[in-house]
């Protein structure tokens, strides 16, 4: 099985080590991983400003460059979501594009349902708080969202309890959105940082030391606002935590 | 409306600058999500209930002629009187010559989003007719000259302190009264008078039964009630998607709607109308103003399942935070984000924006409405009818032709980032809406992709 | 052309994919005891429940109840709690009850998922008692008390008469800052009375 690696755009130049930590993870249970260079961007900036025109030509250039690999993997639920169920309106009779799609993964998912990891020899005792990012949990449904009525469930939880002196703080909102949103950041800055800011008061009341999730882009808008606001709270993608990382000082 | 209201961004801004009010309103609807969730979640079959609820909305709109003929037919064998209006305008008119023909002074109206859609109140004053909405909510957002903040809680924007006084003002309550007892059982008494004195009462349908004729009407404080069963003379307004096909269809809405509403078991009172009652008159409108348009929009016609709840907007963290005044429209939050838009895309063009794309309405929706799908779809939409701001539509043209090239995409990448580490200032100043409150990532030395091809170059593509 | 013919035509005119209309043959949710989940719905949603054995203690427990004691007027359209000359039959104008203090009348049966009472205007003279009445009774068979609204819809018939209501608790409105009022518009008490008999 050949991984080919798909790192979001804003992850490959503001983040390289969530990309280098998702590699070497993935690299740690023997999984064969290329990063195919020609890569960019998946189209969801562009498709989330209602630009389609703009977004489809990357979504062919996606499936070009993808279409080989065994699977498709990425440090991101958004990306994914993003193939998984955005792209039909513009590949929708693409021949390569229905088994790109039911072999794109977010790393999270690739992990649990794919490689069935069941145990990580780590210790890393910190009480993390677990931010759900949207896109991973309604729109992937890797984890059981608060609206729906069904089985508690959550593969980045799942994960995180593998890890030794690892204790994820309980919230009072488990998974209210962050306020990223793409181009929402920055069109509704307002509510966008209240909201954000009411994530990071829940986080400090439940006593969160390591913030993490499944997507750089809410933690990009979380720790902008955790630096501006100088808040001793450290922030790391999920990635990095089981790849074996600590803390930075 | 004549002039274009500000875009909803503006008045978010607004809204949440008055940080305490904002986190209280914020905490007031999350409470009333909480209240939904430990009721939905006490009944197993909650999510097969949704989808069968979606089911039944789904046929009934792909054979809405049918349903709604035999609606018409069995309701006016009942002797009941349908009406038939293509926009607000024609329904207000319809709803005025009914009343006049009964020489009407003074009406009780009960919650009826629909007579706020069609701005009846103002039309009918126009004419000297006196109506009195007898919602709680809605008679003080009345008093107050306003609309409503939310569909099913139109005061929720409101605090004691700000009832108090304008009951004060209104009702000759104590100065200075904030319970919220005494200042119901002021409107208690307020109100009676009114229903005694009532020529009219009109009332809003929740559901209409095609396989009856009747139409089902529900209510918490009892108002819908008193105000049609002491006048002779029922109005009942509806719009063409509350049809429904069979009596036992209610036994799936009425189980839905206010558990999703305000977290109840059922509303208190769920009233069956077949005909009018004896010596009375009942007329039935039946109002289009956009829908049979909307069904024919395949991408957005599952809209029309709406039963009007509110859960989307009590889920919404972006309504929570903005109020629905921000969306200066009749229906705000979610659902107001696709239907306002689809019908007047100018005006309504910032709603499906002020939407971070987290998909909790989709999930709380008692009839599985996609929403936030449909908002990011509703997005190009408005790009296609030519509202899409020229800086953004340039903007993302060139951002995608330097994604569309790797080369050109790590050229700008590296730029970008010595930039932010050379000259931090570039980017931390009043210019840069994100920096506002926000700092910017720390760039790194080199991009994943350089460091791949250092570290990793003898692997083959 | 009329408006009618206008949206009929417009509804005609591009067909839309039929879709198919649902079996509501489903199981829906049963209780391990319907009668006491019936009791806690109605508490629940702030009415008061008792339970009585016989005939006599129905109208003796009724002349117990506080707001009955301190009535000024009362009305029954109960058959199993008639009031003698208290019926709605002489009343010609709904206005008339204005001032009714007390109401009794007979659920046809009662639905332990959510506590509502269904009842209609069949021996009711005047249906605006039910909600005019500043304290409302209620009587409810306990071989009448179902489980679910599935249940309770194919039990009972809402097209004759004309008006039917399910009754959830007295009226309420939680519009003034999210705090619960008991006795808005109608009802300010709700008392369920369950004939075991």
């Amino acid at each position: 099985m050949v991984v080919g690696l798909f790192i979001p755009c804003y992850v490959d130049q503001f983040y390289p080590d969530v990309g280098i930590a998702t590699l070497e993870l993935l690299e740690h249970f023997n999984v064969d991983v290329v990063f195919p260079e020609a890569q960019t961007c998946c189209g969801q900036p562009m498709a989330n400003a209602g630009c389609t025109d703009d977004a489809g030509p990357l979504a062919h250039r996606f499936v070009q460059i993808f279409k080989s690999y065994d699977y498709i993997v990425a440090p991101s639920g958004s990306c994914v979501a993003m193939v998984r169920h955005h792209y039909d309106s513009y590949l929708g009779t693409h021949p390569d594009f229905l088994s790109l799609k039911s072999k794109t993964y977010e790393l999270c998912e690739f992990m649990v349902d794919v490689l069935k990891v069941d145990a990580l020899d780590l210790s890393f005792p910190y009480r993390v708080g677990l931010h759900e990012s949207c896109h991973g949990l309604r729109e992937l449904r890797m984890g059981q969202s608060s609206e729906i009525v069904g089985p508690t469930f959550s593969k980045s939880r799942q994960l995180l309890e593998l890890i030794g002196g690892l204790e994820i703080t309980a919230l009072k909102r488990p998974d209210e959105c962050c306020g990223f949103g793409g181009t929402f950041a920055v069109n509704e800055e307002a509510i966008s940082c209240m909201m954000g800011l009411d994530r990071l008061a829940d986080h400090e009341q439940a006593g969160t030391q390591v913030l993490t999730a499944t997507d750089m882009s809410c933690l990009m808008h979380l720790s902008g606002l955790i630096k501006r606001q100088k808040k001793p709270v450290h922030v790391m993608h999920i990635a990095q935590i089981l790849a074996g990382r600590i803390p930075s000082e | 409306m004549n002039q274009t209201p500000q875009p909803h961004a503006v008045k978010s801004q607004a809204f949440v600058e008055n940080s305490d009010k904002a986190h209280w309103h914020d905490e007031a609807l999350w409470f009333i999500r909480e209240k939904r969730d430990k009721q939905v979640h006490g009944i197993p079959e909650w999510e097969r209930l949704r989808e069968t609820a979606s089911q039944i909305k789904g046929h009934t709109l792909s054979k809405l002629d049918t349903y709604l003929i035999a609606f018409e037919e069995k309701a006016t064998a009942l002797g009941a009187h349908v009406h038939w209006a293509k926009d607000g305008r024609e329904h207000n008119q319809i709803v005025y010559d009914i009343l006049r023909k009964h020489q009407v002074q003074r009406v009780v109206k009960s919650k009826s989003m629909l007579t706020e859609e069609c701005h009846l109140n103002p039309f009918l004053e126009k004419h000297g007719i006196e109506v009195v909405d007898t919602d709680l909510g809605e008679r003080i957002v009345q008093l107050r000259q306003e609309t409503p903040s939310h569909i099913v809680l139109p005061a929720i924007h409101i605090k004691k302190e700000e009832v108090g006084a304008l009951f004060h003002e209104h009702l000759g309550t104590e100065i200075g009264a904030t319970d919220p007892k005494y200042l119901t059982e002021a409107a208690r008494h307020h109100l009676r008078e009114k229903f005694m004195d009532a020529d009219a009462g009109i009332t809003g349908v929740n559901f209409a039964i095609a396989e009856t004729g009747g139409i089902v009407v529900c209510t918490n404080e009892g108002n819908a009630d008193l105000g049609v069963s002491l006048p002779k003379l029922h109005i009942a307004c509806m719009g063409l998607e509350k049809l429904i096909p069979h009596v036992k269809d209610l036994s799936v809405f009425t189980r839905l709607l206010a558990r999703s509403a305000t977290g109840q078991p059922i509303t208190t009172y769920t009233s069956h109308f077949h005909g009018p009652r004896d010596g009375g008159e009942l007329h039935i409108v039946l109002l289009d103003n956009g829908r049979t348009a909307l069904r024919q929009n395949e991408t957005y016609s599952e809209a029309l399942n709406c039963i009007r709840c509110g859960a989307c907007m009590n889920t919404c963290p972006v309504y929570r935070r903005s109020g629905g005044h921000s969306y200066s429209a009749t229906v705000p939050g979610p659902i107001g984000s696709v239907l306002n838009p689809m019908q007047d895309a100018a005006t309504y063009q910032s709603l499906p924006f002020a939407c971070s794309l987290c998909g909790s309405c989709t999930d709380v929706c008692p009839v599985k409405i996609p929403l936030h799908h449909q908002l990011l779809t509703l997005r190009n939409h408005i790009r296609l009818k030519g509202h899409l701001a020229w800086s953004k539509k340039i903007a993302m043209a060139l951002t995608a032709r330097v994604l569309g090239r790797p080369l050109l995409f790590r050229f700008f990448g590296a730029i970008a980032r010595r930039g932010m580490s050379v000259w931090p200032g570039l980017l931390n100043n009043r210019f840069n809406t994100w920096g506002k409150q926000r700092d910017l990532p720390e760039p790194p030395a080199a991009s994943f992709a350089s460091w791949y091809k250092k570290n990793r170059k003898d692997k083959k593509v | 052309m009329s408006s009618r013919d206008d949206i009929l035509a417009q509804l005609r005119y591009k067909s839309v994919i039929e879709m198919p209309y649902p079996d509501l043959n489903q199981s829906w949710i049963k209780f391990a005891d319907p009668i006491e989940t019936f009791i806690a719905s109605v508490t629940a949603v702030g009415g008061e429940v008792v339970q009585v054995d016989r005939e006599t203690n129905l109208t003796e427990a009724i002349d117990l109840l506080p707001v009955y004691r301190t009535a000024k007027m009362v009305a029954s359209c109960s058959t199993h709690a008639p009031i003698e000359g208290g019926g709605l039959d002489d009343i010609s104008d709904p206005h008339d009850l204005e001032n009714l203090d007390v109401f009794i009348a007979d659920g046809v049966l009662g639905v332990a998922e959510n506590g509502a009472i269904w009842l209609t205007d069949e021996k009711l003279p005047h249906r605006v008692a039910l909600f005019i009445t500043q304290h409302l009774i209620l009587t409810v068979r306990r071989q009448n008390i179902v489980h679910n609204m599935h249940e309770a819809y194919q039990q009972i018939n809402v097209t004759k008469p004309g008006f039917g209501v399910f009754i959830s608790g007295p009226s309420k409105t939680a519009d003034i800052e999210q705090s619960l009022v008991i006795g808005a518009h109608g009802a300010r008490s709700l008392t369920v009375f369950i004939l075991d008999w």
